[in-house]
């Protein structure tokens, strides 16, 4: 996203607080002159899908809700921390002046939001709706008041509200709109950032049971923008990512994430998980695990304990590659299912050990295979004077590998390192059942501390098992209270450096609310669902996350719409420029070769050229006149400077009329689009006829037909 | 490479836009106009023709939005991106020729386009020709400078004047130097390609050394780098032509493959088949069939294939360890002795759904030359089999679970052999109860057990799956020579799209598949159905082969019915026109309406 478009989507976000920022309103008005009706005028274009749908059925149980949960306390007891904080802000947000406008909307009534982006208009401009349970007249009133507010005028300085001759109000700073107030229905209004923007009559709402989720979120990926029609072009493989979450009677959050998608990306999704059939044990001192099952794990566990094909430093000063036949120890006998624990260090830096298990059906095979592979790569590693990495030892009565490295200087400086150490063990599972389990671990210390420490921990009547949830395609645990002591000092020290004397709760005073967090995955062939529930809402990153993906203007993807929001960027970009040639020329240029040097093309060469729709690829494949990419691919590898081809574009140059647009034909779904010499852009649309007979030749015509005139 | 790029280009279009039935067109008409001395040609026996099967085509797949003008039509292509405006004869044939080349390089330079015409100087003064010297014209093609001539029907159009008028003054079309057998080949094409692969391979062959010897670059360290080359030297030395083709009908689509061989060469040895109009599906029951086959095979080519196997086998043997060389041997002697007792082979995969003998089986009838010594023979394999296996301290368990029993149980009055996996022991093999449980869901209680049943001197009847009751169906079946498949609407309907003489035939339900598959998750306690849907079909893709003296031909043939539901499949599984997938929590109905 670039600077401009974060911009515009920064009051989206914000209008949703109710809290729009002042900005830079001379720069937005300067680069996104508003869209303006033309003589040929504008087309509304067709209600799509919004990107996101985000749903809150009532503040104040939301807020409520929050306050009640674990992590309420823990966000009361952090607030009680940073109360005699004055100031967090730099660039003089004033905090005071946020909290006594938090005092006001805390006296509004309750209601219901809706939270709605959609894919952004032709300019690239954010489109955004919130939609409140209150009449438009309350809305304007209430906004009105706290704009009235005297922290509002050191936060948003020159809002105002004003009617508006069509209806509904407009909330202004200086000249530029940042929102409309406009009624929304059955007494609901809404805040929007166009005045014609469809609001969809539902929105993604979520359930638990029969009852409405706390807050609701939807990512649409399909049907948001209007696509060019060709063949595949409607695929996504995810079309849609919702988030639900309500808090559970203990106080945890119980989240529900459910990634939608074609079965054709289920087919691919089950073939890389599985439902886990085996069960492990994982310490309870741990910081947390996962257990998952995947085919591929194997040949990645090879990869990573170093008895797959590596890189070694050769005498020849180059790398070779060695134990490409050595390697496959662990994909040929490792099962599918693998429990991944990360358990704390013993180190003088305490960084955690990480130890995967997996079930292994001939242990003894297995060590003989790992010691003649260990011997293999320890050769070769000789044979190009290193130091054999591969080291065995007999610990607690098992046979222990261990890599150490080779000599070979890595080239940084790491404040650890790990020892990948691989090793059998024989574990009761949940079913009582003894298994062999092949162990491999990554350790900061010695790799005898490491085999002596996991065989001791502690393996009670009322061991933990991993996974604990019958047919799932993986589960994680997480331990708050270890992972929270082992974090508290050094969160505590870098707190430090912005807040003097804050210090957060000790582990002890929100044990209570330290509870397990567990999350749980299955695959479906329509989509993925991860359950969790937790002390912390997940939601806290992935709902801003899912905001931020949606508000990402994006490139030029498989719709029209979006390949128009390219174009017009190039011709604002091009037209400021002409303004500077106008400026020292007295004149408009009358071609595009005029700009040469006051528009750098050999460095923006994507000025010169719009992707086409999928359709028009495929045509112009079929016509082999490909060449254009062909020889700018010639080119860029021969470092040619670029040639200036103009055919994209149509300067028409009158006296009294100067406009600087696409050659005919040139975008799927307009006849013309061009920007004129007030920087107003205007767009013809395609009759119906004119759009049946477009033909893979489109742009082939643009190329020969775009020429400039002057008259 | 830009005139590298038209041309490819060019060939592109015609194969691309080519097909068409050529009904009641003349092969040999419109190969007349290709010169006898041609390598190899791609032609196009009507263009009017193609257009309308190729539109009818995508009519039926539901595919016309999605392909734009001009490339929903080969005249309308032919028209817009050279400029044939005037004078096409779109009855016509059109053909892509290339003429003798003295190296690969060359090739392309010895190609021409011949393009029917009415009018032949309208034909090039609309592609913006100018008339020259010696009647030949220099026309522009896709902007690259390039000369016709003209003939009366045919307008000849290559880079080079030599080739375009070489070409229109041929007086030997190709069609007297085809074997019949090659005419035949291409007769119901709506596009064609023959290659002369004995001059082709002779023109590429530092081409294909310069593969082989990047094969052995590759294959280094393994026993025998030569390998490569030694198993496909029959090809490179026994071929004589390929034809190939596609033909686009109502009924659906068919593709078909054929070549020639050269008397008395190794492939010549290898491709001789015995054919019979007769049905090749006799002994195969009539349960719903997954696929169903039915092949002749002659001994003599068996041992020829075998003997050309023979090149892996050195290759395998001369790696595996020292102590199983004697068995390795001798097991490949078993083999050749078992299979060059078979005279033809004639089975079905079936579902036996809502059957309690599990999800499906197997059944194959075996002419053979002896019985009893067939089924010794396949006694002396797995023997072998087990002791070379048994080596492996891993396997011995394995391998102790598997036995023979002569005599195991008569149906139909025959004493049938069992060859069985003792599913008790299935634990020593590495696998647990839960794969135990879903072996027995797929194979029935019986689990791994094969029959073999030596029903007369000539015949043998092998099930897997379905218990008795099958094997007795098959049994009975093979016994009466009946082919009751033959009545199946849907093998009838496909068969008739096949040539007649048949040595072999291949039906697969894919409908059938698919229904297996979806049967097999809810029998093995799968939580969803299998997303892949097919509606109940009468439609196999059917496969054959067919031949004679040094020729052989394989065809496929794609049913209408196939190719929507596959299209619609696909689509359903892309979320293109699926019903939406079930949310887990609704969309609130608000009450709000636009603002």
């Amino acid at each position: 996203m670039d600077r401009a478009h974060r911009w515009r989507a920064t009051p989206a976000l914000l209008g949703m607080m109710l809290a729009p920022v002042a900005a830079a309103q001379s720069e937005r008005e300067r680069i996104f002159a508003p869209l303006t009706a033309s003589a040929e005028s504008t087309a509304a274009e067709p209600a799509v899908k919004p990107r996101l749908e985000l749903h809150v059925g009532s503040v104040s149980r939301l807020i409520s809700e929050f306050g009640r949960s674990h992590a309420g306390v823990f966000a009361e007891q952090l607030g009680r921390t940073f109360q005699e904080v004055s100031s967090l802000s730099s660039e003089g947000l004033a905090v005071e002046s946020a909290a006594g406008l938090f005092e006001i909307v805390q006296t509004w009534p309750d209601t219901s939001i809706d939270f709605l982006t959609f894919s952004p208009d032709s300019r690239g401009r954010s489109r955004w709706a919130v939609r409140l349970d209150w009449p438009v007249s309350g809305l304007q009133t209430r906004m009105a008041a706290l704009l009235r507010a005297e922290a509002a005028g050191k936060l948003f300085k020159g809002a105002r509200l004003t009617a508006r001759a069509a209806g509904g109000h407009e909330l202004t700073i200086g000249d530029a709109t940042i929102a409309y107030l406009l009624p929304a229905g059955d007494a609901r209004s809404c805040l929007t950032s166009h005045p014609d923007l469809n609001l969809p009559a539902t929105v993604f709402v979520g359930t638990e049971g029969d009852e409405p989720a706390l807050l609701g979120c939807r990512l649409n990926f399909a049907g948001t923008e209007i696509n060019s029609g060709a063949l595949f072009s409607s695929f996504h493989f995810v079309t849609s990512i919702d988030y639900t979450a309500r808090v559970g009677g203990a106080g945890d959050w119980i989240e529900e994430v459910q990634v939608q998608w074609p079965p054709l990306s289920g087919l691919g999704a089950k073939a890389l998980l599985d439902k886990v059939k085996q069960t492990f044990f994982v310490p309870d001192e741990a910081f947390g695990a996962l257990a998952i099952s995947t085919p591929a794990i194997g040949g990645m566990l090879d990869g990573l304990a170093g008895l797959g094909p590596q890189m070694v430093p050769d005498e020849s000063g180059g790398f070779a590659m060695v134990a490409a036949e050595a390697g496959g120890v662990i994909a040929r006998h490792a099962g599918a299912d693998v429990c991944v624990s990360l358990i704390p260090g013993t180190g003088f830096i305490p960084m955690p050990d990480i130890a995967i298990q997996t079930r292994v059906k001939q242990p003894e095979k297995f060590l003989n295979e790992v010691r003649e592979a260990a011997r293999k790569i320890n050769e070769e590693f000789r044979h190009r004077d290193q130091s054999p990495p591969w080291h065995e030892a007999t610990i607690k009565e098992r046979c222990v590998f261990w890599n150490e490295g080779s000599s070979g200087y890595g080239g940084g400086m790491m404040p650890v390192s790990f020892r990948p150490v691989v090793f059998t063990a024989r574990e009761v599972d949940a079913s009582g059942k003894d298994r062999d389990l092949l162990v491999l671990a990554w350790t900061s210390t010695s790799p005898q501390r490491f085999v002596t420490r996991w065989l001791e921990l502690p393996r009670g009547d009322k061991r933990r098992f991993l996974p604990s949830a019958e047919g799932t395609y993986g589960q994680a645990w997480l331990n708050w209270k270890t992972l929270y002591a082992w974090v508290h000092p050094y969160l505590n020290l870098a707190l430090s450096a912005f807040v003097r004397d804050a210090l957060l709760p000790r582990t002890r005073e929100i044990a209570g609310n330290l509870t397990d967090g567990d999350l749980t995955l299955k695959v479906r062939y329509t989509g993925l669902n991860v359950a969790h529930r937790g002390p912390i809402p997940v939601g806290a990153l992935l709902v801003p996350a899912l905001a931020a993906i949606a508000l990402d203007a994006g490139d030029a993807g498989g719709s029209d719409i979006a390949r128009e929001r390219v174009a017009c960027q190039r011709l604002e970009v091009l037209y400021h420029h002409c303004q500077l040639f106008k400026r020292d020329t007295g004149r408009w240029p009358a071609t595009l070769a005029e700009l040469d040097g006051y528009v750098d093309f050999s460095g923006h060469p994507e000025l010169l050229h719009l992707t086409l729709s999928p359709k028009r690829q495929w045509a112009q494949w079929l016509e082999g006149i490909q060449k254009r990419a062909e020889k700018k691919t010639e080119e860029s590898e021969d470092e040619s400077p670029v040639v200036l081809d103009e055919k994209l574009y149509v300067i028409e140059w009158r006296p009294e009329r100067w406009t600087l647009g696409y050659a005919p034909g040139t975008l799927d779904h307009l006849e013309k689009l061009y920007i004129d010499q007030d920087g107003q852009i205007h767009r013809v649309e395609k009759t119906p006829a004119e759009q049946a007979k477009t033909s893979g030749a489109g742009h082939d015509s643009a190329s020969t037909s775009g020429t400039s005139s002057q008259e | 490479m830009s005139r590298m790029r038209k041309l490819v280009t060019g060939l592109l279009i015609v194969c691309l836009w080519l097909p068409g039935r050529a009904a009641g067109q003349n092969i040999k008409e419109a190969l007349s106009v290709i010169p006898a001395d041609a390598v190899g040609f791609v032609c196009l026996p009507s263009i009017k023709q193609f257009d309308a099967d190729y539109q009818q085509m995508l009519a039926l797949l539901a595919l016309q939005g999605m392909v734009q003008p001009p490339f929903n039509s080969l005249s309308s292509a032919l028209k817009a991106h050279f400029q044939m405006t005037s004078g096409l004869n779109e009855n016509g044939a059109l053909a892509v020729v290339f003429l003798p080349a003295d190296n690969p390089q060359e090739l392309l330079a010895k190609l021409a386009f011949v393009v029917p015409t009415t009018d032949a100087k309208a034909l090039l003064e609309a592609m913006g020709g100018k008339s020259g010297e010696g009647g030949i014209w220099n026309v522009s093609m896709m902007g690259q400078p390039a000369f016709a001539a003209t003939t009366a029907k045919h307008v000849v159009i290559a880079q080079s004047a030599e080739v375009a008028k070489t070409i229109a003054e041929s007086k030997t079309g190709i069609d007297t130097k085809l074997q019949a057998n090659e005419l035949k080949a291409l007769e119901g094409l709506d596009l064609a390609v023959w290659l002369d692969a004995d001059r082709l391979m002779k023109l590429l062959k530092p081409q294909i050394e310069g593969f082989f010897a990047m094969m052995q670059t590759a294959q280094r360290g393994s026993a025998d780098p030569e390998l490569f080359r030694k198993m496909y030297e029959p090809y490179i030395t026994g071929l004589r032509s390929i034809t190939m083709g596609l033909a686009l009908s109502k009924p659906g689509l068919g593709l078909r493959f054929s070549m020639t061989v050269k008397p008395g060469s190794d492939l010549a040895k290898q491709t001789k088949l015995r054919t019979t109009s007769e049905s090749l599906l006799v002994g195969v029951p009539d349960d719903p069939y997954l696929l169903a086959m039915g092949q002749f095979l002659e001994p003599a080519t068996v041992q020829a294939a075998i003997k050309q196997m023979d090149q892996l086998f050195v290759a395998g043997i001369a790696e595996a360890p020292e102590q199983h060389k004697e068995k390795i041997t001798a097991l490949r002697n078993q083999f050749e002795e078992w299979a060059t007792l078979i005279t033809g082979v004639h089975g079905s995969v079936v579902s036996l759904s809502g059957s309690s003998n599990g999800l499906g089986a197997l059944a194959f009838a075996f002419d053979v030359t002896d019985s009893e010594k067939w089924i010794s023979a396949v006694v002396k394999i797995v023997d072998t089999g087990k002791e070379l296996a048994a080596s492996e301290e891993e396997a011995k368990a394995g391998v102790a679970a598997v036995t023979h029993k002569a005599d195991a149980e008569e149906i139909e009055g025959i004493k049938v052999h069992h060859f069985r996996f003792d599913p008790a022991k299935v634990e020593q093999i590495g696998w647990d109860e839960e794969d135990a449980r879903k072996l027995t869901k797929l194979l029935g209680s019986e689990g791994i057990l094969v029959r073999v049943a030596p029903v007369e001197k000539n015949l043998v009847t092998v099930t897997f799956g379905g218990g008795a009751e099958f094997a007795k169906r098959a049994i009975g079946v093979a016994k009466a020579k009946q082919a009751p498949l033959d009545r199946d609407p849907g093998i009838r309907k496909v068969a008739e799209q096949l040539p007649r003489e048949r040595a072999s035939v291949v039906y697969i339900a894919v409908d059938q598949i698919i229904s297996t598959i979806r049967e097999g998750g809810k029998l093995m306690g799968e939580e969803e159905e299998f997303p892949i849907q097919m509606p109940k079909l009468q439609a196999p893709l059917a496969m054959s082969g067919t031949g004679g003296e040094n020729w052989v031909q394989f065809d496929l043939f794609a049913p209408s019915e196939l190719l929507v539901a596959g299209k619609n499949a696909a689509m359903l599984l892309m979320g293109g026109g699926a019903p939406p997938p079930p949310k887990p929590d609704g969309n609130k109905s608000g009450a709000s309406k636009e603002p």
